[in-house]
């Protein structure tokens, strides 16, 4: 039927016109600098001494791997403009459920993205909220001067 | 330039490399593909589709069909975990008190006009977004994260203290946080706790009526598409989401005369 009929394996065939060629080409393109930007974001995180920028960059990596995601779950439809997955007439024909199928892209990776970018808004606020303690105890969010083992400063909390 | 960033720039332009020429090469599938998957295109087959009853849940929306409906259960988890995680900020912060009379400085009339008459607007703007999320682009998360833009502009141009004069204060909005995931909780065993009494089949988070199950929550509110409990799920998080963040904003901008007591509070505990 019509889980047959959408075949993984159909579209794997190599692009035979230049435009195809040439969108093949921008969509690695723009894929490469996804992963890019996920390895710089990861070593701010790494080597940064300021926890700001830590966490600054830790929000650049999740939000990197977040467009990442919804790009996989993209749709090249040549000749066409790929429609977000919702369906426009109230009054619906299984026509036009069938033309949402064959327009749409992938609605799977939209909602898990929905989940992390929650997921990710929880944690960067507890995150927030300990650098900030962090900064009222030491004076710094600078992790290597801490380390010194200075006294806390004694007026701040 | 010691060895540690020698190995970090190594480890890091490998992890470029390898992921580059696994994309490259196709290893993770086609790059851009013609078609949807088989399992995207079967939830955007039955998201809205009456001819096929035991698998539609009326959501025009595939979207939010899938977060509310189809996997439910997770979405449950992650609004427990930013439950959890709000609930991890007032232990950190522990002992705090809400001080008035600090005194209301704020930013200059002209963003304070401005802001009175935008804050509003915002608030209609999330509310909309979050119940018509089963129609149009949006959801009770996207709609409560929108208008937590209106609290937070109120703090920075009006000050905390404006706040709390209109009685929003962090206990308030703690008690709605928590009557909201009750809601949520409520809805979803419903049609549970309606069909045990009557020994009619029913299920927890069931939304549409299903094959060997006739209950169903409401699918159509005169002519429009409700989607059921999507509606109300989306009702609920919307609340959620205003209140928690409106909450995790207030926390992050307490003044210091506030945070005095959190010292003596961490003692107790210790």
């Amino acid at each position: 039927m019509f889980l047959e009929r959408v075949s993984w394996r159909a579209s794997k065939r190599r692009p035979r016109y230049m435009s195809d060629l040439l969108a093949s080409l921008a969509f690695r393109t723009a894929m490469i600098a996804f992963v890019f930007n996920i390895a710089i974001a990861l070593y701010g995180v790494l080597s940064r001494p300021s926890l700001v920028k830590k966490f600054l960059c830790l929000v650049a990596f999740t939000d990197s791997i977040n467009i990442f995601a919804v790009f996989i779950g993209f749709r090249y439809t040549p000749g066409a403009y790929p429609s977000p997955p919702i369906l426009e007439a109230i009054p619906t024909s299984p026509a036009e459920v069938e033309t949402l199928i064959n327009t749409s892209v992938d609605p799977l990776p939209q909602a898990m993205i929905l989940t992390a970018i929650v997921i990710g808004i929880a944690c960067s606020i507890f995150l927030l909220t300990l650098i900030l303690m962090y900064y009222r105890h030491y004076g710094t969010t600078n992790i290597h001067e801490a380390e010194e083992g200075e006294e806390p400063h004694a007026e701040a909390l | 330039m010691n060895r540690k960033d020698i190995a970090l720039a190594l480890s890091l332009s490998l992890l470029v490399l390898a992921l580059s020429l696994t994309i490259s090469l196709e290893g993770l599938g086609p790059i851009v593909p013609r078609e949807l998957r088989p399992l995207g295109a079967s939830f955007v087959q039955n998201s809205y589709n009456p001819w096929n009853a035991s698998l539609t849940s009326l959501s025009l929306n595939v979207v939010t069909a899938i977060v509310w409906d189809y996997r439910g259960l997770d979405t449950l988890y992650e609004t427990l975990v930013l439950f959890a995680s709000i609930a991890a900020t007032l232990v950190v912060l522990r002992g705090y008190s809400e001080l008035s009379g600090l005194g209301i400085k704020g930013l200059s009339d002209v963003s304070k006009s401005v802001t009175v008459v935008i804050a509003p607007l915002i608030v209609v703007y999330g509310i909309a977004t979050a119940i018509h999320g089963h129609l149009t682009p949006g959801g009770g998360f996207q709609g409560g994260t929108i208008a937590v833009v209106a609290a937070t502009l109120i703090i920075a141009v009006f000050s905390l203290e404006y706040l709390y004069r209109r009685g929003v204060s962090t206990s308030r909005l703690m008690l709605l946080r928590i009557l909201g995931l009750l809601a949520i909780i409520l809805t979803s065993l419903s049609l549970a706790s309606i069909g045990m009494p009557s020994n009619v089949n029913a299920y927890i988070l069931q939304n549409m009526a299903k094959d060997d199950s006739a209950l169903s929550m409401p699918g159509v509110l005169f002519d429009t598409p409700l989607a059921g409990s999507i509606f109300l799920y989306n009702l609920f998080e919307f609340i959620i989401v205003f209140s928690g963040l409106t909450f995790a904003a207030m926390m992050l901008v307490l003044r210091e005369s506030e945070l005095e007591s959190i010292k003596e509070a961490a003692e107790v505990y210790e």
